[in-house]
């Protein structure tokens, strides 16, 4: 059963002269299965609507439900925030892992089977538990901090700018484990990064002040961000394959890798 | 002007940087890359003695930086803009934070106000002068921080990962005027993971395990990060290469060759 | 929190900040050595200020919320260990007399916070600021620098609190309530918090930031309104303590 987000708007700081309106009248369905892809620039309100659909603070005016019922941290959604590393503090990372799971009703066993598990996804080791998350690195932490979330079952994750200060290598990596964990949860991947967003999600919603403004798949959104002359916000790659387009050439502007890219080329002009 | 020789930098977690030689002549425009832990960001502070080398030497316009009776002095020359464009901040109006560094340079007070009104229209947000800096967007703030910087007539300006935090939009404008700043005889070391960032440095240099890996003009250097699976490169120059084309760093010089 | 500073052209905010410090310390004096009768119409005063100054008087009194607590428990101790007649006949540790100090105590804390959200409404941070550093010239280069970090140290505290907002939410999600929430917000708000500074500090060193810096850019004059503010203050000082 899918997210519902009906009539949904926030308001900061309501009746005070700091108010502000994060979002505006959102209506948005994201269906179960798969990754859905939320873009949009610092100020969008996406960050507002995660925290939102995470079940962490109540919408001024409006409805989300998950499944029909509302949004439950560590039930049936969970959330991973942008710099997920900072937020480590136990002696042991296994201490900090088995917090989320401790109102499940599980026993000692079933919880150590779950974290294990989850480790499994992300590909770390097992042996890690034992130590203090102050002496891992970051790139192995951020991904434990995943396995956490992963490891108290929820259907939805949220994950708020996963790949933010990684370098390529790491990004792709974090969007390879992303891809294979989709299998069994449904991932609601927020970026500002288009590539990323092309290459992993199924479905897409753009948000721009507070409002969405597009709902679709890649190749739909970059037909309307051609119409729409917003062209410029494309990766480079496709901005190059809409201009070979405008040129008259018969190409597809939404191909997502490089491959492709040549391929398409290569197709309607042997150099 | 900026000379590192032979620099040798650990932290007590491990080593950073091993035997690096490095030159960034004055009017230079260069580029640097390299994954996290490369040793980018602690290069990037040891250039203006934020940080000390445990072995070697960082000379700036010939002074030493391990002289701390003349840091000043090479702190008038390099200035710095740094990657979070809320950390910077020094004043709580835009005005204030580019009074700043002007107060310190010691500028005659009658100086001040038309310096800072002709840097804040170079960079194209006078409307910004006595706005708050925490009601800006990042990519204002990071606009505002290079202001900042620029309004201080340095010699070498040093960018650590300049727009990873700023939006897409503000991210072009900020690169343009880094391209401007250049071309108006400053010399610029950007130091980034984007390749589409550095199209137009005259040198690009990328360190690996805190050596230098590669080091030549953005078409050598790509050209081997393409060959050896390195490093990310420019679309466009990736392009170029797979399709047998001659080596375009822009999207302007492949769609022209392409469509001839 | 006593509230923040909105930006706008009342009366009151036109005075020159140092004015108003030097007021707010004035008005502290008096609070504390008025009699309940002058403590009475400094409360008035207090209520026609707030309009003056463009907060409305339900803010104001919104401003003691967080602190009633506090009051509650003063009122409470002065009532029970204030010796003389008893209250009432089955509590005879609470006395008329503890209630009457204990109303009095109360109400100077209350003027108190009043009075300095006022300030706090109408100056600026960096208002603020210039004033302190005004009256700490005569300590020379360490009283510049320490008004200086003060400055600085103030340009942090909204960062301080959104931080703290988002390390609630984020732990939260991870399960971590009640006490053990407490070191689960306390550790990466201090580790946020270290980082935080280290980049600013950088940022100030690279601009040439350096002790005994004489050169500055702002300057203020006293206005007419800062004398005749200080006029009427003398008045009511004057007022109080003689009458």
């Amino acid at each position: 059963m899918p997210v519902t987000i009906r009539h949904l708007t926030h308001i900061y700081d309501v009746g005070t002269p700091w108010e502000i309106k994060a979002l505006d009248r959102i209506d948005l369905t994201i269906m179960e299965g798969g990754v859905f892809g939320l873009v949009g620039e610092m100020g969008s309100g996406k960050s507002t609507l995660a925290t939102l659909m995470a079940g962490l603070e109540n919408p001024t005016y409006g409805k989300i439900t998950i499944d029909g019922d509302s949004p439950r941290p560590g039930v049936n959604v969970g959330i991973l925030f942008q710099q997920p590393e900072d937020f480590f503090f136990e002696k042991t990372l296994f201490r900090d892992m088995v917090s989320g799971l401790e109102n499940k009703g599980l026993t000692q066993e079933e919880r150590r089977l779950q974290i294990h598990s989850s480790l499994d996804m992300v590909g770390l080791d097992h042996q890690i538990l034992d130590m203090s998350p102050f002496h891992l690195n970051r790139g192995t932490l951020r991904l434990a901090a995943f396995a956490s979330v992963l490891a108290m079952r929820p259907k939805y994750l949220i994950m708020d700018e996963p790949t933010a200060s990684l370098d390529p290598r790491s990004r792709n990596k974090v969007i390879e484990i992303i891809n294979s964990v989709s299998k069994d949860v449904t991932i609601i991947y927020i970026s500002h990064r288009l590539q990323e967003i092309a290459a992993i999600s199924d479905h897409i919603a753009i948000m721009e002040q507070g409002k969405v403004v597009f709902t679709g798949i890649w190749q739909d959104y970059v037909r309307w961000a051609v119409e729409q002359n917003k062209a410029g916000d494309l990766p480079v790659l496709n901005q190059v394959m809409v201009e070979l387009q405008h040129q008259g050439l018969d190409v597809d502007p939404a191909v997502n890798t490089l491959e492709l890219a040549v391929e398409q080329v290569l197709r309607v002009k042997v150099p | 002007m900026i000379e590192l020789d032979n620099i040798y930098f650990a932290y007590p977690a491990g080593k950073v940087l091993d035997g690096v030689h490095l030159r960034v002549d004055k009017g230079e425009y260069v580029g640097l890359m390299g994954q996290n832990g490369s040793g980018k960001t602690t290069l990037a502070r040891l250039i203006n003695g934020l940080l000390q080398p445990n072995k070697g030497m960082v000379r700036v316009n010939g002074i030493s930086t391990q002289d701390r009776t003349r840091l000043l002095e090479i702190r008038r020359s390099v200035g710095m803009v740094f990657q979070n464009p809320g950390a910077q901040a020094v004043g709580e109006t835009v005005e204030e934070d580019l009074v700043f560094g002007l107060e310190n340079l010691g500028l005659p007070i009658s100086e001040i106000g038309q310096r800072i009104a002709q840097y804040l229209d170079l960079l194209g947000i006078p409307e910004l002068r006595n706005r708050n800096i925490n009601t800006l967007s990042g990519g204002q703030k990071q606009l505002v921080n290079l202001a900042a910087v620029m309004v201080m007539q340095p010699d070498c300006i040093i960018l650590d990962e300049p727009v990873s935090m700023v939006d897409a939009r503000h991210r072009k404008i900020v690169l343009q005027h880094i391209v401007q700043l250049n071309r108006n005889g400053t010399a610029v070391v950007n130091i980034t993971h984007d390749p589409e960032e550095l199209v137009e440095c005259q040198k690009i240099i990328v360190l690996s395990e805190g050596k230098i890996a590669v080091q030549g003009t953005p078409v050598e250097v790509f050209d081997q990060l393409l060959n050896e699976r390195m490093l990310e490169v420019p679309t466009a120059f990736a392009l170029s290469k797979q399709l047998g084309l001659s080596p375009n760093l822009t999207i302007p010089g492949l769609l022209e060759e392409l469509c001839q | 929190m006593i509230g923040k500073y909105v930006h706008s052209s009342s009366s009151i905010h036109q005075l020159d900040p140092r004015t108003k410090l030097v007021l707010m310390l004035g008005m502290s004096l008096a609070i504390y050595g008025a009699s309940p009768a002058a403590l009475l119409f400094l409360l008035v005063f207090v209520l026609f200020l707030s309009p003056a100054s463009g907060m409305p008087v339900k803010r104001l009194l919104g401003s003691l919320r967080p602190v009633l607590l506090f009051f509650g428990i003063i009122f409470l101790m002065h009532v029970l260990f204030t010796p003389g007649a008893p209250l009432l006949e089955n509590l005879p540790f609470a006395t008329v007399e503890g209630v009457w100090t204990g109303g009095i105590q109360v109400l100077r804390f209350i003027l108190l916070i009043m009075y300095t959200s006022i300030l706090i409404h109408t100056t600026s941070p960096s208002g603020l600021n210039y004033a302190l550093m005004y009256f700490l010239r005569p300590l020379g280069t360490f009283g510049m620098d320490l008004a200086f970090m003060t400055g600085v140290a103030m340009t942090l505290i909204p960062d301080l609190f959104r931080e703290i907002t988002i390390i609630k939410k984020a732990q939260t999600a991870r399960g971590y309530r009640g006490i053990k929430g407490f070191t689960a917000l306390v550790v990466p708000l201090l580790y946020r918090s270290f980082h935080r500074v280290d980049e600013l500090s950088d940022a100030l060193e690279s601009r040439c930031f350096h002790s005994g810096r004489r050169n500055y850019y702002y300057t203020r004059m006293l206005s007419g309104k800062d004398f005749l503010a200080g006029a009427v203050f003398v008045i009511i000082f004057i007022l109080i303590f003689m009458v």
